[in-house]
């Protein structure tokens, strides 16, 4: 009865925390009834909940009792599967171990328990109240495009890639993938050849030979640039009915240029090309899930992918790639204060 | 939820210290209160109290002044019994000591007691005899004496003696006196 | 330097302020006054209790000496209480008479708080003496009795015939003196 009264004498806080490898964001929004009032956003260099993190947030938690802390998801195994009837899930994977939760009554996200409450332990100086799955955030993002024809859309974050292919509001594939793994696991040949060429000349010139390296990378990386504009043109005259021209528009009118390859973004991409690739496949191998061909990817880059992914989407699979940038932050933001009844 | 894994935490607006703040105060609150109470109470009581004892002290004066009016009264029956028997006694002695003022030789026939005076009737054998042994004594007890004689057969005198006294009361306590003078 | 308090200590601040003052005003205005009253109505009460036993004393004392006198002077409380009868007067000192008749109709007159019963009396007496005796045991009757003039002595024969009125004195009836 006064708890009406009492809620409307303070502001609202979300503390929105993106946990990466090596850092943390923290994004902060103030609320009042209906609007955000104030933000804030800073970048730790740790993965726990440090001095500074804290001094930082209690800035702003301890002008009211209600705030919010949400984070996204942290847990490798995590992921969805396209059907939120409870018999039907073991069918594509063993969720007895997850807390799962169903969206839209349409198919079902999931997150291990365990590595939940060891999230939620992590954090027990600060406390949560929102973990978010990476899907919510990918199906809100992309909510204009799901509801229409077949498409891939990725979600790309510093550690993980989460997949997920939807047709006319369906999922039927999703799965959640840890470039860390990848690295560690997988042997990749093209790597192995790098390295080796790499060792070869070390001996003698290595800082010369890097430049040059990159000096080629670069002149190639331009040849490329033209190539991919006459490969856009085919398609576009090509393949009429299944080119996004929106999107398209939409990606030539962002100013912002993808980054030129670094030596880790480019393996680190050629990485996520991979996992990329083999979680396709297994998708058009596995017989549980109804296989079409998929044409167009929708990629929402939270961490900064170069043009390198794109092009090996494109070049390797044939895939028709584009890329929105998603602040993932403030994407969570808005997902926490669609579950206090806001309006996004 | 809608999309969260786990439900947000409770909040309150009453923080530890708010709720500390509130205990603290409210006991301070309910003990002056319960002070405030108590002196109210207090209050009432002490006016009842106050009433009674009121209504005590006018019932004692009513009841005291009551047995002062009896003890009045008890007062002015003694006195006047005391009066009433003194009376008697008095009436007592006068009489006695009437009859022995009358000598042997002369015998009464009435003697009339009257609150002023005294009326006797008799017979003496002679005049003499009346006038020293009945009529001096008489006189000198009372103010007005007559006497008068008619002869008898046997040549005594009957006599009427009448004596007054001047006084409205009859003090017959002078012939008391008389008589404790004459003996003595 | 700008101090900046969180809202939330404002809103404490805010309530302990508050409720600081409603302490405050609540002890002087209210509590201060009414303790004030209580202690006034206590020494009114001391005092007024005090005086109360003071009057009870002072009334037992009155009772005591009320019983006392009323002890004392039983008898002619008694006496001053009994309605008079002629027949019984007559027959209680008949003994003293060779004979007696008293006067049956009383004359009642009323002396200051009293009603006075005048009766004659008609009786022979062989000697003075029991005439003395009798006025002896007046005294001692059960009424309040005066012997009153006109007495006449009258010789007859060996008797004298004695003629005198009495005064039986009694509590007025409508009085209310309950004792």
């Amino acid at each position: 009865m006064f708890d009406k009264f009492f809620e409307s004498l303070y502001n609202k806080v979300f503390v929105n925390v993106i946990v990466d490898r090596l850092k943390t964001t923290v994004y902060i929004e103030v609320c009042n009834k209906r609007n955000v009032v104030e933000s804030a956003e800073e970048v730790f260099k740790t993965t726990f909940y440090n001095a500074e993190m804290k001094a930082f947030i209690s800035q702003y938690t301890a002008e009211t009792p209600f705030n919010y802390i949400t984070f996204l998801d942290t847990s490798v195994d995590q992921g969805a599967v396209p059907t939120c009837v409870k018999n039907k899930t073991p069918l594509y994977r063993d969720l007895s171990a997850s807390i799962t939760k169903c969206y839209d009554d349409k198919w079902t996200f999931y997150s291990s328990q365990e590595e939940l409450y060891a999230l939620e332990r992590k954090y027990d100086k600060l406390g949560i109240d929102f973990i978010f799955s990476p899907f919510t955030i990918l199906a809100s993002f992309f909510k204009d495009k799901t509801s229409k024809a077949l498409a891939m859309y990725i979600l790309v974050q510093d550690g993980f890639i989460s997949l997920s292919i939807f047709n006319e509001s369906e999922l039927l594939y999703a799965e959640h993938l840890d470039l860390k793994s990848s690295i560690e696991n997988e042997e990749m040949l093209i790597y192995d050849d790098i390295d080796e060429d790499l060792d070869l000349d070390l001996g003698e010139d290595g800082i010369e030979l890097d430049d040059i390296s990159a000096i080629e990378e670069i002149d190639s990386f331009e040849d490329f640039g033209d190539i991919e504009d006459l490969d856009s043109i085919e398609d576009a005259e090509d393949f009429l009915e299944s080119t996004d021209v929106e999107e398209k528009l939409h990606e030539n009118l962002e100013e912002e240029e993808l980054p030129l390859h670094e030596e880790e973004g480019f393996n680190e991409d050629y990485q996520r090309f991979l996992l990329i690739q083999s979680s396709i496949n297994e998708y058009y191998k596995d017989l549980k899930y109804d296989s079409e061909f998929i044409q167009n990817v929708y990629i929402a880059d939270g961490v900064g992918v170069s043009q390198d992914l794109k092009r090996y989407l494109e070049e390797e699979m044939f895939l028709d790639v584009y890329v929105r940038q998603i602040d993932l932050a403030s994407s969570v933001g808005d997902l926490a204060r669609v579950e206090l009844g806001y309006e996004v | 939820m809608k999309f969260s894994y786990i439900k947000p935490r409770k909040k309150s607006v009453f923080t530890p210290e708010f709720k500390l703040l509130f205990t603290f105060f409210s006991i301070t609150i309910f003990m002056l209160v319960s002070t405030y109470l108590f002196l109210l109470f207090k209050d009432y009581r002490f006016d009842a109290d106050k009433k009674e004892i009121m209504q005590n002290r006018s019932d004692l004066n009513i009841s005291i002044n009551q047995m002062k009016e009896q003890i009045q009264f008890i007062d002015i029956q003694t006195l006047l019994s005391e009066k009433i028997y003194t009376q008697n006694s008095v009436l007592k002695e006068s009489i006695t000591n009437l009859f022995d003022l009358v000598p042997d030789r002369i015998t009464l026939s009435k003697a009339s007691l009257l609150e002023n005076g005294l009326i006797l009737y008799g017979i003496t054998p002679n005049k003499d005899v009346y006038n020293f042994m009945l009529q001096a004594p008489l006189r000198s007890i009372f103010h007005k004496t007559y006497s008068s004689f008619y002869p008898a057969e046997n040549g005594w005198f009957r006599f009427v003696s009448t004596n007054y006294i001047q006084d409205e009361s009859l003090n017959l306590n002078e012939v008391n006196e008389e008589e404790i003078e004459d003996e003595d | 330097m700008k101090i900046s308090i969180s809202r939330q200590n404002i809103y404490l601040l805010i309530v302990s302020i508050f409720l600081l003052i409603f302490v405050l005003l609540f002890s002087f205005l209210v509590l201060i006054p009414e303790g004030k009253e209580y202690r006034e109505k206590r020494a009114t009460l001391i005092k007024e209790q005090r005086s109360l036993r003071e009057y009870q004393n002072f009334h037992d004392e009155t009772l005591e000496f009320l019983k006392e006198l009323q002890s004392e002077n039983r008898a002619i409380i008694t006496a001053f209480d009994k309605s008079f009868n002629s027949v019984k007067f007559e027959k209680q000192y008949k003994s003293y008479f060779s004979s007696l008749s008293v006067s049956k109709i009383p004359q009642i007159t009323k002396e200051d708080e009293f009603s006075v019963y005048e009766v004659n009396t008609t009786s022979q007496i062989s000697s003075p003496k029991s005439f003395y005796e009798f006025l002896d045991a007046i005294n001692k009757s059960d009424w309040i009795v005066g012997v009153n003039f006109p007495i006449e002595f009258i010789r007859e024969g060996e008797l004298i015939k004695s003629s005198f009125s009495i005064k039986v004195y009694s509590n007025a009836k409508d009085s209310n003196k309950s004792l």
